[in-house]
């Protein structure tokens, strides 16, 4: 995926996590270290085309492990 | 780009062919069998790199009888000249024109897709989504599934890597729901094992302990408070003990004397044994001559009865000499000496009886040595447990005078007129009872603490894991939420690209669909069926699948060309045969379409229709003809 297009991507989808994370009641309690583990998931998700990031590498993430 | 030529080698029906196009409308012209479609599907293969009806193998559209045919297409972009060839064994090469003479500027087989995209945007998907119309295709379209439809939409979108992202999010999640659902049930098992703590019960001892503890104190100092008294009692106490200690030496010593009288007595009896013993020992000595004598007298008796028979044999055979020696022998000598020898046997059997009951009586004794022996022993054993119950006894005895003595003595000095008698103060009495309850309390109170605090010290483990468990339970479900979040704004995103990338199409297609004056007032959708447009017409909703074939071909069209504004187009568009099926009015409102978008765009179409041919007056025209039965070569 060309850079820019995926710069767009990740951009999109970080203003779809933010306007939900306001929104919506469950995700209110979210602070911004997991809003900013969110992003790095996808973003690394992104990055590594197809098999290159495992689940469990994203779950580690996402639960800020790392 | 604009395409200028098409070049043919040993490709479907062509053995060797260039053909000419220009701007604006090109139009294939031919009857069936005369290698229209092969010229579209040798410009899709050229820039695309597959047949354009899918699931066709490259060798297919090769010539009959060649091993391997070309086709190269000849184009224009962006002020300079190229020719493309693509063989069917899948090389490609691709050349510029510099002056006079093409200069290559790649060839072979790896990368040159990869090579195109990055130099043209050419990629197959796109070229037949928003370039070409094959024949058939809408029909094709029309019956796929929505699911389908839905994953070339998002190639076209190029969300498809979105769409596996978003994939394995979802088994992230998955796995982040299973891991809180096991960290829960951990929990629970946790929470039940700590539901009963013996905290409050081990505060409730401990409180308990420490106040018998203080009770306890003040008993102590009431005991010192008293002076002599305590001593005495102690005093009482131990006497008491050593009293009832007495009694029982005396009761044991009784039960040991049996029926003696005492130590003296076991012991003469003990003397008695031992002379009976000695006596009874000399018996053992005499028994062994007994038998020595009785085995002797047996022997003589036996040579004896052998002698008397021998002589009887004599008497009776009337021989009259010796059976041994062979000398005469009278009868008179015979009978004499046969009644000696009978008397003499006689008297030796009676030796032997006598002696034999002398033995048996001799037998007797010894088992009464027997006996006696064990008495000895039995009376041994209580003499030396009698010796040593008289020693304890004594011990004990003395102590008791002795405490006794000190006892009459403190009494008479510490409480002459209240101590009397041997009695102890009943008020100090009731002070130790009460102190030995206490201790014993205590004692039990103290038992059951350990108890407590062992069973406390798992639950306090398990407390401490349940803090633990509570914190990763926590740490899951922020996980967890964290994913659903990712998974929602994906979905999101996703779209939010479809609507930003299909908007600009839905509009175009409007506009194309107002210009042909067909579903002015229809609002056009291209998300909720994903691609298949959907018209709001009047209020409802009517999809592709319910207009009228030439609509549906018009529209389907329409949306060709709108897409090309949101993907991109190469700025030409081919369409095999588009007025297929349409009748007059569709054919001419096809054509006037076609010749609307020559306007902005090159355009290739076939047809065998002599009305499009009439329609299109004025297009580039290429004419392909069959000959004497075979086609033009």
């Amino acid at each position: 995926m060309p850079s820019t297009v995926e710069t767009e991507l990740v951009e999109i989808f970080r203003r779809e996590v933010e306007e939900l994370s306001k929104s919506t009641d469950k995700y209110v309690s979210l602070e911004r270290a997991d809003i900013n583990a969110i992003l790095h998931a996808f973003s690394l998700a992104i990055d590594r085309d197809g098999d290159g990031v495992t689940a469990h590498q994203l779950l580690d993430t996402i639960s800020q492990r790392q | 780009m604009r395409l200028e030529k098409i070049l043919l080698k040993s490709f479907g029906c062509f053995n060797r062919r260039n053909f000419e196009l220009r701007e604006g409308t090109n139009l294939i012209f031919g009857p069936n069998f005369s290698g229209k479609s092969t010229l579209v599907n040798a410009i899709f293969f050229v820039l695309a790199g597959k047949p354009i009806v899918p699931r066709v193998a490259t060798g297919a559209l090769t010539q009959a009888g060649t091993g391997s045919g070309t086709a190269g297409v000849g184009f224009h972009e962006q002020g300079k000249d190229y020719q493309l060839f693509r063989s069917t064994q899948g090389d490609v090469e691709l050349r510029c024109r510099e002056g006079d003479s093409w200069r290559k500027i790649f060839s072979g087989k790896r990368a040159a897709d990869g090579d195109l995209r990055r130099l043209f945007d050419l990629t197959y998907d796109h070229l037949a989504a928003s370039t070409f119309l094959r024949e058939g295709e809408i029909f094709e379209f029309l019956g796929r599934q929505p699911s389908h439809r839905r994953e070339i939409l998002y190639v076209l979108l190029g969300i498809d890597r979105l769409i596996e992202v978003r994939e394995r999010f979802l088994e992230v999640r998955r796995i982040a729901k299973r891991e809180e659902t096991r960290l829960q049930e951990h929990q629970r098992r946790l929470q039940l094992a700590t539901v009963k703590t013996h905290r409050e019960e081990i505060k409730r001892i401990q409180d308990q302990v420490v106040g018998l503890e203080k009770e306890l104190e003040l008993l102590s100092s009431y005991n010192t408070a008293s002076g002599n008294e305590a001593l005495i009692f102690e005093l009482a106490e131990e006497r008491s003990r050593l009293e009832t200690q007495m009694n029982a030496l005396a009761g044991e010593r009784a039960s040991t004397l049996g029926g003696f009288n005492d130590i003296a007595h076991v012991r003469q009896t003990i003397d008695k044994v031992e002379t009976a013993i000695n006596d009874t020992q000399k018996i053992e000595a005499q028994r062994e001559k007994l038998i020595q004598e009785i085995g002797s007298l047996r022997n003589q008796t036996k040579l004896l009865a052998e002698t008397c028979q021998t002589l009887s044999q004599l008497l009776g055979s009337n021989q009259g000499h010796c059976p041994t020696c062979h000398q005469p022998v009278h009868q008179m000598v015979l009978r004499r000496i046969h009644e000696e020898k009978q008397g003499e046997k006689d008297k030796s059997e009676e030796c032997l009886a006598a002696k034999q009951k002398e033995l048996d009586i001799n037998s007797v004794d010894l088992s009464t040595l027997r006996k006696l022996n064990q008495r000895h022993q039995v009376l041994q054993s209580k003499v030396q447990a009698l010796a040593r119950i008289e020693s304890q006894h004594g011990e004990v005895q003395a102590e008791f005078n002795a405490i006794s003595a000190k006892y009459r003595s403190l009494q008479t000095d510490d409480a002459p007129e209240s101590h009397t008698s041997e009695t102890t103060s009943p008020g100090y009495a009731g002070v130790v009872e009460r102190r030995r309850q206490i201790k014993n309390k205590i004692d039990g109170l103290r038992k059951r603490l350990v108890t407590l605090n062992r069973e406390e010290a798992i639950i306090t483990n398990k407390l401490e894991e349940l803090e633990c468990s509570e914190a990763a339970v926590k740490n899951a479900v922020r996980t967890r939420l964290n994913l659903e979040l990712t998974c929602d704004a994906i979905e999101r995103t996703i779209q939010a690209i479809q609507h930003q990338l299909l908007q600009p199409a839905e509009r175009e297609l409007q506009r194309w669909l107002k210009r042909m004056n067909l579903f002015e007032l229809g609002q056009i959708d291209l998300k909720s069926q994903h691609l298949l447009p959907s018209l709001r017409i009047d209020g409802n909703d009517r999809s592709l699948m319910l207009l009228s074939g030439s609509e549906k071909i018009i529209l389907y069209i329409s949306l060709k060309i709108a897409l090309s504004r949101t993907l991109g187009n190469p700025g030409f568009f081919v369409f095999d045969d588009p007025t297929l099926h349409l009748d007059d009015s569709r054919k001419r409102l096809m054509i006037e379409f076609i010749r609307k978008l020559s306007e902005e765009y090159q355009v290739i179409v076939t047809s065998n229709d002599s009305d499009v041919r009439k329609g299109l007056d004025g297009a580039h025209l290429i004419e392909t003809e069959k000959l004497n039965g075979d086609i033009l070569r």
